[in-house]
């Protein structure tokens, strides 16, 4: 197995990402301007809802007798602000503690770790099913939750990446040089953790966004009515079969999502390793 | 390490109630009770009250709380509300399907995860490595019930290969026809595998190019010792505390995988005994993968422990 | 979705299953994640599943809280499983009138208070013949309110004290007060006729057409054929009732021959079974009524105008068409179209936008904001309350609906909010009026009452001639059709469906005679 070899280093900089590019870019534009382009709500007379597409409705209709495509073109920005959102709640929250665990203080490390396994081991199906049935549905329960189930994997992620043993060797090389902690946190680790922080991320970010799709059902966050993506492809799953543009159109700029941001991350990463 | 061990156990125990008594707090906060459930909409003030005074919920909730504390302590998990029968009845009945989906589903992602990552990791950017990492990706965007249809409609139905659901099999059943567990299982795994992949694949691919690697090569180290002493251990550790929570989301967030196929496992039985308000049984329950989640942390930490040994930084 | 907990029911199993894929998605997720043996699931038996002899029925459960204590029967499987193990005094037809079963025959007094009810001979699985004090005994246990029974409201009004057995097959029930309605009562589910003394239901005995083999609380039951059944043994050997909560799993059980009947089909399920073309669908119009409750005894719907402005301003035609995705009819704000009793000369509710606009400005209640209470209970709800919202805007109410969980949402709106949705399955419509909608009945959720509509129905049940009782009963229902504040906006198909090797099923409302009637059926 060779390292590092020319031939490596010279196709993963030659390939233009274009594929992944356009996966990224197509959902992001239809989120982003989306709104602009359709034209009016759907009428309170409906039509008749799961239609496969047809005249007036080129991608059919969902299970409530909307427009398909009116409701792909505005759920955009609620699906990736609010997953983003989680997903931001998490990482501020995650990393401060992972990093605080993988310092020096060993009674800290303790009392965090602890302290998250209390959280992991806390079932959040309940937290989530007694919010519900209490009434704090707002959507910044649902953010915040999410956010916060998201806490201990991170944390761990960050500690376990920060006390890996390559990682040590540096730091305490630079503690020799009398560099300060908040020097090698920030500088060190933070080019040390992105790598398993980002592929993370691009991971996690999936996670958070079938996590607030499926809460929805609880009847927490977005309305059911809501045209988000995570929330069309939830309602029309039972007409996966009779009527899959609902379903699929939504869950296809999802997965494109997912795929092109992940693998964007993975290039990026790959192109600083050999760029060094 | 003994002392290590002891410690944790004991903190591991404390860990427990501390959730029991989180899950007992939240699970008052649910709207209705018991009686309320079981009596529904036809229940009459008159039969809901008479039922409330027969499961003792006319107690104040903390002396209800009480009782199942001192009785746990004696060895007994006490009765569902809901059925009048030791809730250790239910939950045996259904701990045999969730392991006979979670066990494969683990053996499935221990071995082949690190597998797939390391070598694509070590293959960055070669076309191996972009097929897999690809089909990773995709599989893990995904939303799971559409794979988990999907796969129904086409394996299932219309080449008629394997079972479709399982309803109205125990685990007798399932043991004697495995073939039905071989869909929900892919689906199951698919997830995981795909994080747990990716997450090693980052690993190797970061710690191949990472100063040590590259000081232990100028060393003269063999590339196959730099990969096996070094590379290999730095991306295990972070991975085997990822492995970790996917044992959890094995156990007990099966649900989805559980209703799709027609499973009566662990999680919809949580999801039931939350529904039903049978505090009892979703105390239980909790304890359970309370108890799963802080052990299983603690072989992670072992493990990511043995791979990456804590240092002092100290100055 | 999951759907999963008990569904609370209309005096019985009633309506929709529970919340499906919505709870199960949210679990999956929440927690983080979230070919030989060929279609198995039933041995080495055909593809059909059942091998000709052994019949299974997917239907969506209760759950581990199950017993097989037929008089407590939330939920439409329990009255499946009652069906195959007890009978009945008497049995509803499909207009829900009743009909003699393990009763040969019944007469009254001219009073209407005493009734003598004449039982025919027929067996216990114990080889115990069914006897009058066994009626006497299993509808004592069913008036009990702890027992928890769905007539138990209807048995009360019977006099244990004066009632009694008059010989081996007959009884003499001394009611508290005249009713000439009362065989109705003798068909309720949860007068299940059992064993004298029964308290116990691990190896339940009945007269019923199948008898106990196993059953675990939220899986499977299992029935033997019994030859010696009355009305004739079943044609199937072995009826097995198992539990799959989810939809799309009793769909695909039953189009991969794992099962022979698969319960309770909505929506896109429907549209599917109708383009595979090898099962059938079994589907029976106007099941359940679609309701939506206004409290009448609450601000504000205690204007009578603001009730009126909503019957009037709500657009049916679009209801049943999306929300009901237009499996269904639209509902003249009365229960019970086409069952004996439901006054047939009603003219529809024609919209009149203009007309309600008028009537809430004339209230003073223009940008007036209502919560309707709504849940995952009924997957018609929560497109309904969406599609209501912005009729009721058309003209100045604004309406948000607040979602309550499912498994105590028949609880909470007993007490709390002014307007909810509800549901009801078939059922007598004398019942229905004297539970529902006479004034103080315990389950009148919308507060009305109306002395006026009182009396008619006391007339009504002390009325000894059927067609002068139906004629007040006409006259009370048009009565509350108006001002009771319950408004059945539609009736929506109930939809079964079986494989294609069975046959001796016909679509059936549910609690009828007919409905899930497995000891007629034939496999192959």
């Amino acid at each position: 197995m060779t390292p590092r070899t020319k031939t490596d280093a010279v196709r993963t900089r030659a390939r233009h990402p274009w594929i992944a590019s356009a996966l990224l870019g197509v959902p992001v534009l239809v989120a982003l301007a989306g709104p602009w382009t359709a034209g009016d709500a759907p009428s309170a007379e409906g039509a008749l809802p799961s239609q496969p597409p047809g005249a007036g409705h080129p991608l059919g209709t969902d299970v409530l007798g909307r427009d398909v495509l009116w409701l792909v073109l505005h759920g955009g920005a609620s699906v990736l602000g609010s997953a983003l959102g989680a997903l931001l709640v998490g990482l501020a929250v995650g990393v401060p503690l992972g990093l605080l665990a993988a310092g020096p203080r060993r009674g800290f490390d303790e009392s965090v770790m602890r302290g998250l396994d209390l959280l992991l081991a806390f079932p959040g199906l309940l937290v989530l099913m007694t919010l519900a049935a209490t009434g704090h549905r707002d959507w910044y329960w649902l953010v915040t939750v999410a956010g916060i189930l998201q806490v201990p994997a991170v944390a761990r992620l960050v500690r376990g990446a920060a006390l890996e043993p390559g990682s040590r060797t540096v730091v305490e090389a630079l503690w020799m040089q009398g560099h300060g902690w908040a020097y090698i946190h920030l500088r060190h680790l933070a080019r040390q953790l992105a790598a398993p922080l980002a592929t993370d991320a691009g991971g996690r970010f999936a996670v958070v966004l079938y996590l607030l799709a499926s809460a929805n059902f609880l009847g927490l966050g977005l309305p059911s009515s809501s045209p988000d993506w995570a929330v069309l492809i939830e309602r029309n799953s039972d007409a996966l079969f009779t009527q899959p543009a609902a379903v699929l159109v939504p869950a296809g700029l999802l997965t494109a999502l997912c795929v092109g941001g992940n693998l964007l991350v993975d290039r990026a990463l790959a192109r600083r390793r050999t760029d060094r | 390490m003994r002392a290590y061990l002891l410690r944790r156990s004991l903190l591991a125990v404390i860990q427990c109630l501390v959730v029991l008594v989180a899950v007992f707090a939240v699970g008052t906060l649910l709207p209705g009770d018991t009686a309320d459930v079981l009596r529904g909409e036809l229940g009459t003030p008159e039969q809901v009250a008479a039922l409330r005074t027969q499961l003792g919920l006319d107690e104040p909730a903390w002396t209800r709380f009480g009782h199942w504390l001192g009785s746990l302590l004696t060895g007994h998990l006490g009765n569902s509300l809901t059925t009048g029968l030791p809730v250790g009845d239910d939950i045996g009945r259904r701990i045999g399907v969730t392991l006979l989906l979670g066990v494969p589903a683990l053996v499935l992602v221990t071995v082949v995860a690190p597998l797939l990552g390391t070598v694509s990791g070590l293959r960055e950017g070669s076309r191996t490595d972009r097929t897999l990492n690809t089909a990773a990706v995709v599989l893990h965007a995904v939303p799971e019930f559409v794979l988990g249809l999907l796969l129904v409609a086409s394996v299932s139905l219309a080449a008629g290969l394997l079972p479709a659901t399982a309803i109205g099999m125990d685990t007798a059943a399932l043991i004697a026809q495995p073939a039905v567990l071989v869909l929900p299982v892919a689906v199951l795994t698919a997830r995981h595998l795909c994080d747990l992949a990716r997450q090693v694949r980052a690993g190797v691919a970061a710690g191949r190019h990472g100063p040590v690697a590259e000081h232990l090569r100028l060393l003269g180290t063999r590339e196959r010792t730099v990969v096996l002493r070094h590379v290999l251990p730095g991306a295990l550790g972070p991975a085997a505390q990822q492995f970790a929570r996917c044992v959890e989301g094995l156990l007990g967030g099966a649900v989805l995988v559980e209703s799709v196929f027609g499973f009566r496992g662990l999680g919809s039985g949580f999801v039931e005994a939350v529904q039903n308000r049978d505090l009892p049984q979703v105390q239980t329950y909790a304890l359970l993968f309370a108890g799963t989640a802080v052990v299983v942390n603690l072989v992670g930490d072992l493990v990511a422990f043995r791979l990456a040994p804590r240092r002092e930084v100290t100055a | 979705m999951t759907r999963h907990a008990r569904k609370p029911s209309e005096p019985w199993p009633g309506n929709r299953p529970e919340p499906g894929r919505r709870s199960v998605l949210a679990a999956g997720g929440a927690l983080g994640l979230a070919a030989s043996g060929l279609l198995a699931g039933c041995g080495g038996d055909t593809k059909d599943g059942g091998g000709g002899d052994r019949f299974r029925a997917a239907f969506t459960a209760g759950g581990s809280q199950e017993t097989l204590d037929p008089h407590v029967a939330p939920n439409f499987v329990d009255q499946a499983r009652a069906k195959a193990l007890y009978d009945t005094l008497a049995t509803y037809t499909d207009d829900m009138s009743a009909r003699a079963r393990l009763a040969e025959s019944w007469e009254s007094d001219t009073s209407g208070t005493r009734w003598r009810i004449r039982l025919r001979t027929a067996e216990f699985h114990d080889g115990n013949p069914v006897t009058a004090k066994d009626v006497l005994h299993s509808y004592r246990r069913a008036a009990d309110p702890a027992t928890g029974s769905p007539s138990q409201v209807l048995l009360s009004a019977i006099d244990f004290d004066a009632s009694r057995a008059d010989g081996e097959r007959s009884v003499l029930f001394v009611l508290k007060a005249p009713n000439f309605e009362f065989p109705t009562v003798l068909a309720g589910p949860g007068t299940e006729i059992i064993p004298d003394g029964t308290k116990d239901f691990r190896e339940p005995i009945g007269s019923g057409p199948f008898t106990y083999v196993s059953f675990t609380p939220g899986g499977t039951a299992r029935y033997r054929r019994w030859a010696d059944h009355w009305d004739g043994a079943p044609h199937i050997a072995e009826l097995e009732i198992v539990p799959a909560n989810e939809e799309s799993a009793r769909l695909n059980a039953l189009l991969s021959g794992q099962v022979h009947y698969a319960a309770d089909m909505a929506g896109a399920s429907v549209e599917r079974l109708k383009k595979e073309g090898s099962t059938r669908l079994l589907t029976a119009r106007r099941a359940t009524a679609q309701q939506l409750l206004l409290r009448t005894g609450r601000k504000p719907f205690d204007d009578p105008r603001l009730v009126r402005a909503v019957q009037l301003g709500i657009d049916r035609e679009a209801l049943v068409r999306v929300a009901l995705a237009g499996h269904g009819e639209v509902g003249n704000d009365l229960f019970g179209m086409g069952l004996r009793g439901y006054p047939e000369d009603l003219e529809p509710r024609e919209r009149d936008v203009d007309e309600a606009r008028k009537l809430v400005a004339e209230a003073g209640a223009e940008g007036l904001a209502v919560t309707v209470e709504t849940s995952s209970v009924d997957a018609a709800w929560e497109p309904a309350a969406e599609l209501m919202a912005r009729q009721l805007r058309e003209f100045g109410l604004r309406l948000t609906a607040n979602t309550r969980a499912s498994s105590t949402y028949f609880s909470e709106i007993k007490t709390k909010g002014v307007a909810a949705f509800n549901t009801t399955s078939t059922l007598p419509v004398s019942d229905f009026l004297q539970q529902r909608v006479r004034g103080g009945a315990a389950r009148n959720q919308t507060q009305y009452a109306s002395e006026e509509f009182d009396a008619l129905l006391d007339r009504a049940r002390t009325t000894r001639g059927e067609q002068e009782r139906l004629g007040l009963l006409a006259r009370a229902q048009k009565i509350a059709r108006d001002g009771s504040g319950l408004l059945v906006w539609a009736f929506s198909d109930a939809n079964d469906a079986v494989g294609p090797s069975v046959s001796g099923l016909r679509a059936a409302p549910p609690n009828s005679h007919d409905w899930a009637r497995f000891d007629r059926v034939r496999v192959g």
